[in-house]
Formats: structure tokens, sequence, C-alpha cells
């Protein structure tokens, strides 16, 4: 018991799955990407775009709800936390593709944004004439750049502080100040990601609004990270160095997690369905009425089943949490319906005066190219940056808990 | 139930101490493979793997707390419904009798209500709590079990249990102490 155990980041280098991963992410990408180039000559710019910007949000939130879950940890501690460090890290320091991923949306605005033409009818009402002081394009280009510096600073500077730690030049005292540097971060992430998405999805629909929206955007984020999460140590953990402090645990608590940000979600999601059904105001249950007629009942059925129903019911069991091959079925799933929801709250917005949207073919098709197409990038990215570094942070002053055997 | 099982009645079992919970578990999961079932381990802290090595994998509180949050479940949202469409009926804003979105959040927390309390009444009820009297106690160190020693006691009620074989097994795990547990 009293050996003392010395180790260094050299001991953690990341296994050589992650380069081999590279290559499919990136061949994926670029085909997707060409693909989704002559999809949108031929299914024309509207579709494209319309799929885009539920792609983007999906993969934005799997880099910013990364990026949260890396501050959540450095705020809380635990071992599930430092097992995730070096993936967050890698997975938020995606922002600048992201970056331009969201310019498509800022050069294709006046396609998708009804605000964006003032001489619609969209503009009649005073409210709209207000609503246009905040929604119009310039300040809409601003306030996307500002999201973008802002969530970059949080990243740059936590990863500079890794660097810093892994060269052993860190102190307790810088500990705590990156500790309180996340606190702060968390904070700004709320303020931000309501913005956020507020401007780029909510304002489809100019006249309605819903102020738990942001809640819902934040919640679906991490949700999605914990879930991306899970699938990476299903891949990784079975191989060194990971295997050699593995330990069922960690599934057990990255589940329980999911779990919780499950049911946060329903939560959320009821609460903003029963204020406005009791409400039953015209401006406010049009967008409710769009989205479960016609086309959408069935989706939007699914949702209560898929999203919550099912995955609360499964991630119930205890035995189920620790066994990751069942776990990461889970956990893909959850992936896939977040998409869904995405889906479900974009594109019913894109409907003809007194009409609903169908989902035709087209766009379910396009979507699913355009997933592929950032999703491949970005994956090929992220590998990069997770194989270019140690796999866990070995200089972190609670890393000693995580070799200890667990009764030791 | 043979005669040797009754002469070692007066025992409750014997206790044997660890001064670490990586030895009390390495002798807790030796004890199972032996064939012990009736023994119980004492630690200052919960320690998961010694209870799964002496084979407590499972409980039944899970399968109570369910039960009671299905039961509260439907408790709360039949409360609802003959409130609202039986016993008194009232038009609020124009809505059904049976607003089903309505009732969920009650029959939410009417199912955590029954969960909790079927879980704290369930454990309860399993693991025999209060009791004012614990043979264990009766071990001169056992007071350490909440500090800094961890216990593997075997009990003379398992078949398998014979105060000298089991006194020479457990001596194979070095304890630090042996003692024998008087009723």
């Amino acid at each position: 018991m009293s050996t003392m155990v010395r180790v260094t980041p050299a001991d953690f280098a990341p296994p050589s799955a992650i380069d081999r991963m590279r290559m499919p992410a990136l061949i994926v990408g670029v085909v997707c990407s060409i693909l989704s180039i002559l999809g949108a000559f031929l299914l024309g710019w509207e579709t494209f775009l319309q799929t885009w910007l539920v792609g983007f949000m999906f993969w934005l939130g799997v880099t910013l709800g990364s990026l949260t879950l890396l501050m959540l940890q450095y705020t809380t501690g635990g071992n599930w936390g430092r097992l995730g460090r070096r993936f967050w890290e890698a997975a938020s320091t995606t922002l600048p593709l992201m970056f331009l991923f969201w310019l498509p949306l800022v050069f294709g605005m006046s396609h998708l944004y009804p605000w964006v033409n003032e001489s619609r009818e969209y503009m009649s009402t005073l409210e709209l004439r207000r609503a246009h002081l905040w929604l119009n394009p310039t300040s809409f280009v601003i306030r996307g750049i500002i999201y973008f510096i802002l969530w970059g600073i949080w990243t740059w500077r936590l990863r500079r502080w890794s660097f810093v730690e892994e060269a052993g030049r860190s102190t307790p005292a810088d500990f705590v100040g990156i500790q309180n540097f996340s606190g702060a971060g968390i904070v700004m992430y709320a303020l931000t990601i309501t913005f956020a998405s507020v401007d780029w999805v909510m304002s489809l629909n100019p006249h309605w609004w819903s102020t738990v929206w942001g809640m819902l955007f934040m919640v679906g984020e991490c949700l999605t990270a914990f879930a991306f999460t899970i699938w990476l140590l299903a891949r990784l953990s079975p191989l060194e160095p990971l295997a050699r402090i593995f330990k069922p645990d960690y599934f057990h608590d990255f589940g329980k997690l999911m779990f919780a940000f499950v049911i946060l979600w329903a939560y959320l999601s009821f609460a903003q369905w029963l204020i406005i059904w009791s409400g039953n105001i015209t401006e406010e249950i049009r967008w409710y009425l769009d989205r479960v007629h016609g086309h959408w009942k069935p989706v939007a059925t699914a949702l209560i089943f898929l999203h919550f129903v099912l995955p609360f019911a499964i991630l119930l069991s205890r035995s189920l949490k620790r066994q990751p091959r069942k776990l990461v079925k889970i956990a893909l799933w959850i992936m896939f319906i977040r998409l869904v929801d995405l889906y479900w709250l974009v594109q019913p917005s894109f409907h003809g005066p007194g009409k609903l949207a169908p989902i035709s073919w087209q766009s379910v098709l396009m979507n699913i190219v355009n997933v592929l197409a950032m999703g491949g990038l970005w994956l090929a990215m992220f590998y990069w940056q997770v194989g270019r570094r140690s796999i866990l942070p070995v200089y972190d002053p609670h890393f000693i808990e995580m070799l200890e055997a667990k009764h030791g | 139930m043979t005669a040797s099982h009754l002469t070692s009645s007066p025992v409750y079992g014997l206790m044997a101490e660890f001064e670490t919970p990586t030895d009390l578990v390495h002798a807790a999961k030796g004890a199972f493979e032996a064939g012990y079932r009736k023994m119980d381990t004492y630690t200052p802290y919960p320690l998961e793997e010694a209870a799964e090595a002496i084979g407590a994998h499972h409980n039944r509180v899970p399968l109570i707390c369910l039960i009671g949050a299905i039961l509260g479940m439907c408790g709360g949202y039949s409360l609802e419904y003959w409130v609202s469409v039986v016993n008194y009926p009232i038009n609020v804003g124009g809505k059904p009798f049976h607003a089903w979105p309505a009732f969920i959040p009650v029959t939410f927390e009417c199912a955590i209500l029954g969960a909790s309390l079927a879980t704290v009444f369930g454990m309860l009820a399993l693991n025999g709590l209060p009791q004012p009297y614990h043979p264990v106690f009766n071990s001169p160190n056992f007071v350490r079990a909440s500090r800094d020693r961890f216990f593997l006691c075997i009990e003379s009620q398992d078949p398998k249990f014979r105060l000298d074989d089991t006194r020479r097994f457990l001596q194979d795990f070095h304890p630090s102490e042996i003692t024998e547990v008087p009723y």
C-alpha cells in the first residue's frame, strides 16, 4: 500500500486506434460534403439551408455540451470528470470548424428567416416592428460573432491551462483559479446559448416565443455530449492505457448523468407544452399546432415515448448502466433521437400560409447527408486533437485517486 | 442439522478483523468461494466490493421503490380524475374535464412521494432496523468497525460453520485477530 506510484503523461499516451479512426471520418466528411453541395444544386438551397441548420445545431450541441461538461467537472470534481476531460477539451477545440459551419446560415439568412425581408407580411404588426430592432441582419451577424468569441475565450483559456498543467508547471492556486473561471463560464454558457438558440432557431417563427427555450437547448446539448462521451468511452475503455484504470463505476456515473438529463429534457419540454396548452392563446399555440398535426403527429408522439419513456425506463436499471455494451446502445439511440428532436423543432417552421410543412424524402435525405458531412469533418478534427496528447490529466491534484483500486 | 452444529449454537459467529479493505475483500471472496453464505462484512464506510464478494449483488429495495412509484402515479392520476371528472367537474378555460396534461405534475409528484416512502420503509423492513440488540457488538474490538478496521463475521447459522474448521479457514487470510462472538 505504501509504494509510491509515479506516472507521467507519457504513461497515458492515446491508443493508436484513435489515429486509425481519423481517416474514415475524414472520408465520410468529404464525400458527404460533396454530396451535400450537389444536393443543394439539385434540390434547392432552401432545402439545403433548412437541413444544414438542424445538423449545425446538433454538432454545435456536441461541441458546446462538451465545453460545458469540461467546465462542470472543474467546478464539481469527481473521477468521471477527469476521465472525460481530454475528450471534452478536444471536442470544444473544434469551435473554429463550427464557426465555418455557421457561415452558410449567415449567407443564406434570407432563405431561412422570415424577418430578414421587411417587405413580407411578417412585418405588419407593431410587435414585429419592435422585434426588428433585435432581429435584423446586421445585429444577427454581430451577435453571432460575439457568441463565438465568448465560447472561444473559454475554450482557449481552459486549453492553455491544460497544457500548463501537463507540463507540470501549475500550482494549487492555479487550479482554484481555473475552477472559478469555469464557474463563470457556466453562467456565460447559460446566457449565450439562450441568446443563440433564440437567434438561430426560435426566430424562425418571429411571432412566437418561449422563455424556457434556451434551457431546452442547454439540456439537449449536455445530453448529446454525455451520449457522445459514453459512445467514445465504450470504444476506448477496453484499450490501453484506459483499460488499466477503468472501472464499471465510470459507466455507472455517466449512465446516471445521462439518465438525469433525459428526465430534465422531458421536464422542460413538458413545462413549455403545459404552459402554452393551458394558455391556449392563438399566438403561442400555433407553434404546437404546426408540430402535432399531419406528418408531425407521429414524430411528436414518438418523441414522448422514444426520447423520454423508453430511455427513462431502460436507464432505471442499475446493472444496465454498468454494462458498456448495453449502455452504448442507449447512448447512440439518444444521439439519434436528439437529432429527430431538433428536426421537429426546426423543420415545421417552413410551412406555407395556412398549411403544414410536410416531411419530404428530399429534406430527410438532405438532413442525413448534412449531418454526416459536418459530423465526418468534426470527428476528423476531434480525433486529431485527442490523438495529440495524453488521454488523462495525470497531473491533476486528484489523479492519484483514479490509480487506486476502488477499495484502496 | 447435525449434532456438532447444535453444540456450536451458543456462539453467534467468528469475527475476523482486517486492517485494510483489500484484505477484507480478499477474505470475503475466499469465504464465499469456500461455500459460506451466512456471513456479513462490517466497514467504516460503504464498500460495494465487500458486499459483492459475499454475494449480496441484489436486494429488493429497487423493486419496492418502483412499485411505490407506480402506485403513487396511479393514485395521483386517479385522484385528479375522480375530482375533476366524477365528483366536482368545473369548466376551466374551456378545457375538457379529463385534461390529462394538467394532471401530469400532480401525478409526477405522487410518483416521487410513493417511491420515496416505499424506499425508506421497504429498506427498514428488509434490513430489520431499528434493531436495539445485535450480537456483533459483543466482540471487544468491534467499535473500530466505525473507525479504521474491517470485519468479516461468519455466522454459526451457516450450515458449513464448524468452530475449529472455520477458525483455521479464516486464519489463512491473516487477519489481525479472530474472536468468538457470543450471543
